[in-house]
């Protein structure tokens, strides 16, 4: 077979760019959810880390340990075949489940590290100015521990997508599994696998793309404002 | 410090170079999952010109990461049943048979395989197994996706499963890494001779079927917990009473393939 009958057979014979897409579906799907619901726990799990009361804040160092310190296979097979065995749940949900424990941990710890890297000082003159507890966090404190964390949570989006790839053995059919099935199938498995890297490639171009998008306007909001 | 690291290296370079001694079979780990087991149950007879010596058993989770294996040079031959072997040679023409060994003392099967507990479920796929060997059908699934195909380039018939309204659904773990004996179509469905002959149950027994695509690490995963109720291809040696690759808590069904052949492939340099 030539590469151009190897290149059909891979990617367009029988509708196979469709299941390819499917599988990218799935990729994207469980990413997007877990990256929406880690990052929401993720914010609370921060604020029990960094509060006052011993209790929240060793409960919240206890599960970022475990959730940052285990491999999230393990984990979402322990959810899976363990937690949620006898339950009706589907397995995107599981996996979303997890993931979104797992990146809260790690969005937890970033937060964490950004709030540290802003100084306390500026809270404290803008409450002597006249703001609110709260107006003072979301005019003063937000801004900056968004310019702080936006690089390594671009990483832990990248990283994230990247995980998702060992859904396969939860029996979700993600963007690895489908290149996984089609190099079977197809005996070839070098070029499939390169196939596969050049999608989620790309994915995280697009990733890459969209952060940057966003700094660019904001970038542009902060020229106008100056001027 | 400097002798101490020296010598560090020197044992290091030995390891690898006695590593890398001897001829090196790639095998997959579900051909047989430890090397002890497969000594003392298979008298293993080892054909070939170039080398009359014993080989050296390497396991893979995969055909395509034993494939990768080969072309990396980390092993000379990859071991397969005849029938895939057969798949891999026509899919790329770079691979050839170097030795052909037929299993004599102890043939190898593949049979369903079901949790323990499950025994009601085993005897009624032995029952349909057994009618369907009887009335000459398994011997036409065989035919129609087990004989050599010439040409890789045309699209494999699907399998299609009979839906009965109202019936229970049996959940089904397959891996998908076994062409022709189990992979993924184009399209994305489960094809292949196990998948055609669980259809072929299921029409027989009037259950409707829940395919789930697993890595092949997670079957036992899949069984023990009740994610799934069967899970094939099980590789068994026929004839024998205790099956050493076989999981505690695991039963089987009948073999309902059997093979005696293993082709080693290495690839034309």
């Amino acid at each position: 077979m030539t590469l151009s009958d190897i290149l059909y057979k891979i990617l367009i014979q029988g509708g196979s760019y469709w299941t390819i897409l499917k599988g990218l579906g799935a990729t994207v799907q469980i990413s997007l959810f877990s990256l929406l619901f880690g990052t929401i726990l993720g914010a609370f799990v921060c604020m029990l880390r960094m509060s006052k009361i011993t209790i929240f804040r060793f409960c919240a160092t206890v599960y970022i340990v475990i959730l940052r310190g285990s491999p999230v296979l393990m984990l979402l097979m322990l959810m899976y075949y363990g937690i949620f065995a006898r339950s009706s749940l589907e397995a995107n949900t599981i996996a979303i489940i997890t993931f979104s424990l797992n990146v809260a941990a790690h969005v937890a710890e970033l937060l964490r590290a950004s709030i540290n890297a802003t100084d306390y000082g500026q809270i404290e003159a803008a409450r002597t100015l006249g703001f609110g507890a709260f107006q003072a966090f979301r005019l003063v404190t937000l801004p900056q521990i968004i310019t702080i964390a936006k690089p390594v949570y671009q990483s832990t989006v990248v990283n994230l997508i990247q995980w998702t790839s060992v859904v396969g053995y939860v029996s979700i059919t993600d963007l690895t599994r489908v290149i996984n099935n089609i190099a079977s199938r197809t005996m070839q498995p070098m070029i499939t696998i390169i196939i596969g890297m050049l999608i989620y490639l790309a994915l995280a171009y697009i990733v890459h793309g969209l952060f940057a998008l966003s700094d660019y306007i904001q970038a542009r909001k902060e020229r106008e404002a100056a001027a | 410090m400097k002798k101490f690291f020296a010598a560090l290296l020197l044992t290091a370079l030995f390891a690898s170079s006695s590593f890398a001694a001897g001829h090196k079979v790639g095998m997959l780990a579900k051909l047989c999952m430890n090397a002890a087991d497969f000594a003392s149950n298979v008298k293993y007879q080892y054909f070939s010109l170039e080398n009359l010596s014993a080989p050296e058993f390497k396991y893979y989770d995969s055909i395509n990461a034993m494939q990768l294996a080969l072309s990396a040079g980390e092993i000379d031959e990859i071991a397969l049943p005849e029938v895939v072997s057969n798949y891999l040679m026509a899919a790329d023409h770079d691979y050839l048979i170097n030795c052909v060994v037929i299993m004599r003392s102890n043939p190898l099967a593949f049979a369903f395989g079901f949790k323990s507990d499950n025994e009601g479920l085993r005897d009624e796929f032995n029952k349909a197994l057994a009618e369907i060997k009887r009335d000459g059908t398994l011997i036409t699934l065989q035919a129609q996706f087990l004989t050599p195909k010439d040409s890789m380039m045309e699209i494999p018939a699907p399998v299609h499963f009979t839906k009965f309204d109202g019936a229970r659904t049996i959940k089904a773990a397959i891996t998908g890494d076994l062409p022709p004996i189990d992979f993924a179509a184009p399209d994305g469905k489960p094809d292949g001779f196990n998948v055609a002959l669980l259809a072929e149950v299921a029409r027989r027994l009037k259950f409707n079927v829940e395919i789930l695509n697993i890595e092949s690490g997670s079957r036992a995963a899949a069984l023990s917990s009740g994610r799934a109720d069967v899970v094939f291809w099980f590789e068994i040696y026929r004839g024998l009473a205790t099956q050493p690759d076989v999981p505690d808590g695991v039963i089987l069904s009948e073999p309902y393939y059997n093979f005696d052949t293993i082709y080693h492939l290495k690839l034309a340099r």
